[in-house]
């Protein structure tokens, strides 16, 4: 069509094809505009209940991090496959290295079960993309490391300086807690986006003084003798959570109930075998021993799900909302984010 | 004397072929004098047939749920947004910060580039020295370089500055020294006859006949340094039109995404337009006094 323009003397039966086209285009969206509010609710809501087994079941966690130990062991010894072999149902496995996509793959029915913290659970929620939170893996304090010579103390130390985290995450949540804790804002620090294996390099080469993360990961400098722990408080301790579809959990409550289970398991036997445990962790992390031992005294195993956990995750939903992160502010107990056990 | 100039004029549009075919366009509505009204509505009519035909594709798509609009937001959303963003500031923060650096990277890359370039086109010594290196780094995809550069020269500004230097700089250095070597001999033996020194021959016969493919190489790194700049500020930022998309995938919030995007496509058009409009300027001036 664009070669039509230059041509002197014009064809205007042909030249006048695109204005006709054009106004074919408009009459569409205006016809278009009216029914555009119906359609995308339906889109949401996915299926019906079909009481069946699902032929495979998606599982996957985010990054790396001790406290999913229940979910690595019980994956390592195969405690899954055992499970849910009797129904003949499949697993999947999958690391997942940004919170998007795990929103993308909870949207797209392309996840199950994801292992992760409280924030990018809630962020998929905010989305309105229904997911549960039906399990507590691991509390685990709010941890940043900083140079060993560094003069940071205190998280009230961290004005000025420049900080590494994965923003979305609980280290991002726990991080602009323990400022606001110390009086600060976020203005009065440089908050840098970080993924941890970017954030170790511009960590041990100075360029940033602070790296807020998790475990093994701050331990990993620690063992290293590249740097020293600063902890938070009690309110911006992190939660490392099992998040279930929303779809899921409704349609296979059975195969819930038995995921549940293998991680309850899990859970005893890593308390009854420290060592064995440790050491299948440092395994599937990729770490090494010492690194998985010197992380592990930290973890909550026995946090436990409850009322208490609803209230703390509303004040999470509410400054996620307020900081203006997500567009939508979650109703925790209204939307069932959290599922507690009955009885 | 006419001869080389002759040659050299031609040598503006043969060369000068990239410009064109947008260069034309302009030139379409330039000339309103010549045209009817009704005639101006069909030109602008083809203008518009495509990018509407795929906002309404997109607007049917999330109204439809065949993409799902808690992750992509419609058009009308996007629009409603961006109003919002403008109100609250925060684009303006974001653009400027984008559009600084990504013009002092250009600059800086463009500029060495051009440099780097004519002393490889000129001289044999040179053209050892340097050009197998730089030719054997060009191929290193310069997102390949952010983890090195944020080791060496740490989170800040210049790591951001460099990518897009680094980007522009190996545009810039290829098409000039190939747009100098390949300059007219002819015109060379006129300055030789003439007893021009080799800075003379430089300036006024192997620089401005390389212009066209000068120009067409900044348009190239430009666009090029769209795309380092986004990937530059998704991976250590805390602000900036890059950051803007990435954070809004982060906390899905599609709208914001699309209008980080959206902005960040038509400043580069908008980069390419003026690049073009320049390029027309510099080269007709090089006619006009030639003649």
């Amino acid at each position: 069509m664009h070669h039509e323009t230059p041509v002197r003397r014009p064809r205007r039966r042909l030249a006048l094809a695109p204005l006709a086209a054009l106004i074919l285009v408009l009459a569409a969206f205006a016809a278009g505009c009216g029914s555009s509010d119906d359609s995308s609710a339906t889109a949401a809501s996915g299926g019906g209940g079909s009481a069946s087994a699902p032929e495979t079941i998606k599982v996957g966690s985010f990054s790396k991090a001790v406290d999913y130990a229940p979910y690595l062991i019980a994956r390592k010894k195969g405690w899954f496959e055992e499970e849910f072999a009797k129904d003949n149902v499949k697993l999947e496995f999958k690391e997942y290295d940004s919170a998007p996509s795990i929103t993308e793959a909870f949207g797209s029915n392309r996840a199950d079960f994801v292992f992760l913290a409280e924030v990018p659970a809630l962020i998929v929620q905010a989305a309105k993309i229904p997911v549960r939170v039906s399990k507590i893996s691991a509390a685990i304090p709010f941890t940043a490391v900083v140079a060993p010579d560094s003069d940071i103390q205190t998280p009230a130390d961290f004005k000025g300086k420049k900080i590494g985290v994965l923003t979305g995450t609980g280290s991002h949540y726990g991080l602009l807690k323990v400022l606001s804790e110390a009086g600060l804002s976020p203005g009065d620090v440089e908050i840098v986006n970080l993924a941890p294996d970017d954030a170790k390099a511009a960590f041990e080469s100075g360029g940033i003084d602070v790296w807020a993360v998790w475990p093994p990961y701050v331990q990993q400098e620690e063992v290293a003798g590249q740097g020293r722990i600063v902890e938070g408080g009690d309110d911006a301790r992190i939660f490392s959570i099992l998040a279930v579809r929303g779809g899921f959990y409704d349609e296979h409550p059975e195969q819930v109930e038995r995921f549940h289970a293998v991680l309850d398991r899990a859970r005893t036997w890593l308390k009854d075998n420290p060592d064995e445990a440790k050491a299948i962790v440092a395994d599937e992390l990729g770490f090494d021993k010492p690194i998985i031992d010197a992380s592990w005294a930290v973890n909550d195993w026995d946090a436990p799900l409850d009322e208490a956990i609803v209230s703390d995750f509303q004040s999470r939903a509410e400054f996620l909302k307020d900081g203006g992160f997500v567009t939508r502010r979650v109703d925790v107990a209204e939307e069932n984010f959290v599922a507690l056990p009955e009885g | 004397m006419s001869a080389p100039l002759l040659s050299l004029e031609s040598a503006g549009t043969v060369d000068g072929t990239p410009p064109r075919p947008d260069a034309s366009a302009p030139a379409d509505v330039g000339r309103p004098d010549r045209r009817s009204w009704p005639r101006r509505v069909v030109v602008a009519a083809s203008y518009l047939l495509v990018p509407l035909l795929l906002l309404l594709i997109w607007d049917r798509a999330v109204a439809a749920g065949w993409i799902p609009s808690t992750l992509i937001a419609s058009p009308g959303q996007a629009a409603e947004q961006f109003f919002t963003l403008l109100r609250e500031g925060t684009l303006a923060d974001h653009t400027r910060i984008s559009v600084g650096r990504l013009l002092q990277g250009f600059a800086i890359g463009s500029l060495l580039g051009i440099i780097v370039g004519t002393a490889v086109g000129t001289s044999r010594v040179a053209a050892r020295l340097v050009e197998p290196t730089v030719v054997t780094l060009i191929p290193i995809p310069a997102v390949a370089w952010v983890p090195l550069l944020i080791v060496l020269f740490g989170i800040g500004e210049l790591s951001k500055v460099l990518v897009i230097a680094i980007g522009s700089f190996c545009t810039l250095f290829l098409h000039t020294s190939h747009g100098v070597r390949s300059a007219d001999r002819k015109l060379i033996e006129v300055a030789a006859v003439l007893e021009k020194g080799r800075f003379e021959l430089v300036r006024r016969v192997l620089l401005p006949s390389a212009l066209p493919e000068i120009f067409a190489a900044m348009r190239i790194a430009m666009a090029l340094s769209w795309a380092l700049l986004i990937v530059a500020e998704v991976v250590a930022s805390s602000s900036g039109l890059g950051w803007l998309i990435w954070d809004a995938r982060n906390f899905s919030r599609p709208a914001d995404m699309i209008v980080a995007m959206a902005v960040t496509g038509l400043l580069g058009k908008l980069s390419d337009v003026l690049l073009g409009l320049l390029a027309k300027r510099v080269l007709r001036w090089r006619d006009t006094y030639g003649g």
